[in-house]
């Protein structure tokens, strides 16, 4: 059976978690977490099922991410989850609620309409 | 003891309508053999019942048609799940085991590893002949109700699948029409991946032909005071060396509300509507006296 | 002399009718075997954890078992499966809605013991003694009280003034079984044993004399850090382990790694997933039967 890229698929089947309590090294981390944000499921592309299989990506498995980086498959799963959570910052938390009080907003005042209306875009506004 | 194929009918549209009675909107039966195409190995239903021949999927509302008229969008956030899809899963688990004697259990789809749950039910409902995939955040969009949260059910019992739905829900017809206007659908402009938001996709002869989603920060926005947030939150207070900075954060309403939700988040995982909100889809449904 | 029970409205009942309906009642709700307990069989236990100290106008024990996970779900090959699924308040919910009917139509005090820990993590009462004690299982080798034709069960306790019939403790205990008592003269184990040694890393010990386990030894604290992995004693000490961790970038390692982030996603749903360890019930011959599906 074969993988995503054409290798030869991981022998085990790729478990959720293989170990509880894992703490990956931070320079291995900065060293591959582009790598592995990339290859999984944070940037979904073109993962539509409609899509011809030519086409269609999907997000690599934890095992299969390790065996084409050569690495460890629980410092692969640690690399993924941290850039997970480290992707954006906690402002992006607070940007978060802005956007969605003026979107609600926009919404209800203006309807569909609304967001195609002006710039900058009326369903973000900057912070007071 | 292999069943005749009318009884197999029978049984199957027995337990679509048990599914619907315990809650469910929506019920369908996708092939166990269906998944193999989509997803890796440790990802499959025989990877957690071997010998699964069927996966039940069952669909439920998530917010009520009143909760999206609401103002106050904190309410719909809050009050979000109903938890009526695995109710209906555990139902007809239950069901399958006790009458039928074949092996059943709800699929596991909590998160185990970060964000990936060992299953995915939204290819479920998808292979389920019960929605596809959209341009939205992938929401999988059933033809009549739109937004739908999905359970399923993995059992050793061999039931009549069903298949992929032929048409693709999305984008509905007034998104085409904006699309070729604006070149953007309503979701792709009310959060716009090269701006600030999520979703990006391209159209063309009213198909989906690309598309790009940003879970991280979705996740962001849907997860907004919860898990996410408090563990930000812990990190901060761990980097803090001075006690009033530290008390200030612990004494925040905004620790306090992830600390909350995380006690109630089982109502409240999903916390941003707004790319559903300007949906077509369903939208009618939704519209009560 | 055999008590009188009347409904709400004084009028007289049968209480052997009365009996009967709350067990067909609980049965209907997902009770899959219902015992009815002398409260007074407990009252060797700790002060505060006797049925008196929770009601003092206890007179009868309500002991329903039930919503055990599912014969799929012990089949399954992936730990994840019974992590994130195999606990189950469905059972609490169902001495909820039995206490007050209780009060509601009878008119006597019912008290759906609470089934989470307080104080030194301690339960409010022993549910497995009073499972015990109600006829409703019996106590085992690896620890919970295990129904002879079910094996394992999730419990919950309803405390009430409604005076009804006992039923017996077991004349049988379900544990050790027929197949454990012969594995044990063939290898000196039992199949519990065997998955979870107390002499190699595990949390279980004990032996099996003319057909009765003595000796029973048991590493409490072992099987807690199992069963509560990822849930709040996991919580507690991965928060401590990064609080401890000097370096920033490392700490960060921690709090957003897989570990910390699969112990909130386990708090958040404790209702399904705060039980994690499975593997003596899961190698227990008691109750096979009813998983021995196709």
């Amino acid at each position: 059976m074969t993988g995503v890229d054409g290798q030869e698929a991981p022998a085990e089947p790729e478990r959720g978690e293989v170990t509880g309590f894992h703490v990956v090294d931070p320079e291995l981390y900065a060293r591959h977490r582009d790598a592995v944000l990339a290859l999984g499921n944070s940037h979904q592309r073109n993962i539509n099922e409609f899509l011809p299989a030519d086409r269609r990506g999907r997000a690599w498995s934890d095992a299969e991410i390790a065996q084409h980086l050569g690495l460890d498959v629980r410092d692969v799963t640690e690399i993924r989850v941290v850039a997970e959570h480290d992707q954006y910052g906690i402002e992006e938390y607070e940007a978060s609620a802005r956007f969605k009080d003026a979107a609600a907003a926009s919404y209800r005042t203006r309807g569909v309409k609304g967001l195609y209306e002006g710039a900058p875009p009326p369903t973000r506004r900057a912070p007071d | 003891m292999e069943e005749p194929a009318t009884e197999v009918d029978t049984t199957t549209d027995a337990i679509k309508a048990l599914a619907l009675r315990a809650g469910a909107k929506v019920a369908g039966v996708a092939a166990a053999s269906a998944f193999n195409e989509y997803v890796p190995a440790g990802h499959r239903p025989t990877d957690f019942l071997p010998g699964c021949r069927s996966v039940v999927v069952m669909g439920a509302q998530g917010p009520s048609n009143a909760a999206w008229q609401s103002p106050n969008r904190r309410l719909m956030e809050i009050t979000g799940y109903d938890f009526r899809e695995n109710v209906s899963a555990m139902v007809v688990a239950d069901h399958i085991e006790t009458e039928h004697g074949f092996l059943a259990m709800p699929a596991p789809g909590l998160p185990t590893s970060g964000q990936h749950p060992p299953m995915s039910m939204m290819l479920s409902a998808v292979l389920a002949g019960l929605g596809t995939r959209s341009i939205a955040a992938n929401i999988i969009l059933n033809p009549t109700h739109g937004l739908l949260y999905y359970a399923a059910v993995l059992t050793t019992m061999e039931l009549r699948p069903d298949h992929q739905l032929e048409d693709e829900v999305c984008p509905a017809r007034s998104c085409v029409l904006l699309y070729e206007q604006e070149g953007r659908t309503p979701c792709m402009a009310v959060c716009p991946a090269d701006d600030g938001g999520c979703i990006d996709a391209t159209i063309e002869d009213g198909r989906i032909t690309s598309s790009y989603f940003d879970r991280e920060r979705c996740s962001t926005r849907a997860m907004n005071f919860g898990i996410r947030g408090h563990i930000k939150q812990v990190e901060l207070l761990s980097n803090l060396a001075d006690r009033d900075e530290r008390r200030a954060l612990l004494r925040s309403d905004d620790f306090r509300r992830n600390l909350a939700s995380i006690g109630r988040y089982k109502e409240s995982v999903a916390q941003c509507f707004e790319c559903m909100r300007v949906c077509p889809v369903g939208r009618y449904e939704r519209k009560l006296k | 002399m055999t008590a009188v029970v009347t409904n709400r409205a004084g009028d007289e009942l049968d209480p052997a009718e009365v009996k009967a309906g709350l067990v067909t009642t609980a049965k209907r709700r997902g009770a899959s075997v219902v015992g009815i307990g002398d409260p007074a069989l407990l009252d060797d236990q700790p002060a505060g954890m006797r049925p008196h100290d929770l009601l003092p106008q206890t007179r009868t024990m309500i002991v329903l078992g039930g919503a055990a996970p599912r014969a799929g779900e012990w089949h399954s090959p992936r730990a994840e499966v019974l992590e994130t699924l195999g606990t189950a308040d469905r059972i609490g919910v169902t001495a909820s809605a039995i206490a007050r009917q209780i009060e509601d139509d009878l008119g006597y005090y019912a008290l759906a013991v609470p089934t989470g820990t307080d104080h030194g993590d301690q339960p409010f009462l022993r549910f497995s003694d009073a499972a015990v004690a109600a006829g409703v299982g019996s106590a085992s080798l690896a620890g919970p009280a295990l129904h002879p034709d079910h094996g394992f069960l999730y419990l919950a306790v309803i405390l009430t003034s409604l005076p009804l019939e006992f039923d017996a403790p077991l004349a049988t205990p379900a544990c050790p079984a027929p197949e454990c008592v012969e594995r044990y003269a063939e290898r000196g184990t039992t199949p519990c044993i065997e998955v979870c040694d107390i002499d190699d890393g595990g949390c279980l010990g004990g032996e099996i004399v003319d057909g009765l386990v003595i000796g029973r030894r048991y590493d409490a604290e072992r099987c807690r850090d199992r069963v509560y992995h990822y849930w709040v004693p996991g919580y507690q000490k991965v928060l401590e382990a990064a609080l401890d961790e000097p370096d920033p970038a490392r700490r960060k390692m921690i709090l957003y790694g897989s570990y910390f982030t699969r112990t909130m996603w386990s708090i958040t749903y404790s209702n399904v997933s705060q039980g994690q360890c499975f593997e003596c019930v899961k190698a227990c011959p008691v109750g096979g039967d009813l998983r021995a599906l196709k």
